[in-house]
């Protein structure tokens, strides 16, 4: 095929794609005179715009058809239009709160997403925790939690546990070698020891160890026993609290055993798993919401359809 | 009373307003639906379902011109009906005996009745080639040409690009001559294709 050829094919398939935009006179000047070069030479094309004209000039020839009847509208319609203007209202207010929860939903799983991935600052020290830990109404929770006198040597290192596992109670023995049984815990001010304070979304396991040999440290100077606490927001917000005992001496008394104190570190990461679990429902109910508002918004939707 | 204030009026439900407005239009738009779907009754309904819709849907009406919006709506209006005729087709009664009790030949006593014949010939071979066409070129082929609306009426009436209406037209001109090419021996003479070229 020679270039001529070629160029041919091309101006035959484009003059035969725009011959009904030549007849009705719509094409670019430009092409207008390219499809009249080719049809100067095309007889095939030239012979395509005149039967296309014809159809189109028999097309005009068609007379509009009799009215069979007037299509005037009866005065009941009216109601039907306020009907129609009050389900608009409605259909305008239910777009608007399917955006909302919408908005809503993509917080929340967001806030899920950020939370699991750890970028939200969340654990036992966070001020929210802090404050409902120290507040007044919970305090009586701990009716055994005095200050010992500035005497004491030592400080008493919190031992968490939950109310429902009373096997946590272990009675250990003192420096003096005396088996004693659980106590109230106390607290003494004074001393350079101060727990370590855990800031960040979940405490991690080296967190947890971290911890625990802290307790377990400071264990092992008190002469007081170790106790199990309930299970209150106050326990569980205790080891962050400031003690100021002073420096620890050398053996003090036999370590308690590390299971308790993974307990401890278990519990602080309740507020995560509360606050996560909370997001999760708080999201499953939002979509629950959404899927009931975009039907209702397609079944309304289906009755506007002009 | 031009027609902005009438749809102002009808916006408000004012039905007389809105009445005068059918008045104006309902020739346009029953001939639109009745080329779509080749069957009075079933223009009928649709013409009366966009007015009616028309109507409910006023206060929605956001300016622009009423005759492009009111062919939308009987487009869409003829698009049901043209899904129910599908789902049920039925032939009515009423046009096998229509042609015979009604017939039209009195209408225009100075016509000819060859030329009566010969005009009911080439309206039916017509509407044959429009029913063949698929729907979305049918539509603007009406409007088109048988309407005599412009791309930019069309364009808006049916919601699409100026282009595009200028390819279904094109693809929907080009199939109606090749239908009335094929069926050249059903047309009047004087109205076949390219007759003088022969």
């Amino acid at each position: 095929m020679g270039a001529s050829d070629l160029k041919f094919f091309f101006e035959h398939r484009f003059t035969q794609k725009h011959l009904s935009t030549y007849l009705d006179g719509r094409l670019s000047p430009r092409a207008r005179r390219r499809v009249e070069r080719h049809l100067a030479v095309c007889p095939k094309c030239a012979r395509e715009l005149e039967t296309l004209r014809a159809t189109v000039e028999l097309l005009h020839r068609v007379e509009p058809q009799a009215l069979p009847r007037s299509f005037l509208l009866p005065a009941s319609v009216v109601e039907e239009q306020k009907r129609y203007r009050r389900l608009d209202a409605t259909y305008s207010f239910l777009q608007g709160a399917t955006v909302a929860v919408a908005l809503l939903l993509i917080f929340f799983i967001s806030g899920d997403v950020l939370l699991s991935m750890g970028f939200l600052p969340m654990g036992s020290s966070s001020p929210a925790l802090e404050s409902k830990a120290l507040s007044p109404q919970e305090a009586p929770a701990l009716p055994q939690l005095v200050r010992a006198p500035e005497s004491s040597l030592v400080s008493t290192p919190t031992v968490l546990s939950t109310a429902a596992e009373p096997k946590a109670i272990v009675p250990i023995r003192n420096a003096q070698g005396a088996e004693s049984l659980p106590s109230p815990p106390t607290t003494v001010r004074g001393g350079s020891s101060p727990l370590p304070k855990t800031f960040g979304a979940r405490p991690a396991a080296g967190e947890a160890v971290s911890l625990s040999e802290e307790l377990t440290e400071a264990r092992s100077i008190s002469p007081s026993p170790v106790h199990t606490l309930p299970s209150t927001p106050m326990a569980r917000a205790l080891p962050t609290m400031l003690i100021t005992s002073p420096p620890p001496t050398a053996q003090a008394l036999r370590v308690e055993s590390p299971p308790s104190l993974i307990e401890a570190s278990r519990e602080e990461t309740l507020p995560f798993w509360k606050l996560w679990g909370l997001l999760r429902l708080t999201a499953l109910v939002l979509s629950g919401l959404l899927l009931m508002l975009l039907g209702t918004l397609l079944w309304i939707g289906q009755r506007r359809r002009l | 009373m031009d027609e902005r204030a009438l749809i102002a009026s009808a916006q408000k439900g004012d039905l007389n307003a809105f009445n005068q407005l059918v008045l104006a239009y309902q020739e346009l738009v029953y001939n639109v639906a009745y080329r779509i779907l080749g069957n009075e009754d079933k223009a009928m309904d649709a013409t009366q379902d966009a007015f009616l819709k028309g109507f409910r849907a006023l206060p929605r009406f956001r300016g622009g011109s009423f005759k492009t919006w009111i062919l939308r709506i009987v487009t869409n209006c003829a698009y049901d009906q043209l899904r129910t005729m599908r789902r049920r087709p039925t032939t009515p009664l009423d046009d096998l005996v229509e042609n015979e009790e009604h017939s039209r030949i009195f209408e225009d006593p100075q016509e000819a009745p060859d030329d009566y014949v010969e005009r009911q010939e080439l309206n039916a071979l017509i509407q044959l080639g429009l029913q063949s066409l698929p729907y979305e070129q049918r539509v603007v082929l009406v409007m088109s040409d048988i309407q005599g609306m412009s791309y930019e009426e069309i364009a808006s009436a049916t919601s699409i690009s100026l282009g595009t209406v200028k390819s279904r037209l094109s693809r929907g001109r080009a199939k109606l001559r090749n239908f009335l090419l094929a069926h050249e021996e059903l047309l009047p003479s004087k109205y076949r294709l390219g007759n003088d070229k022969r």
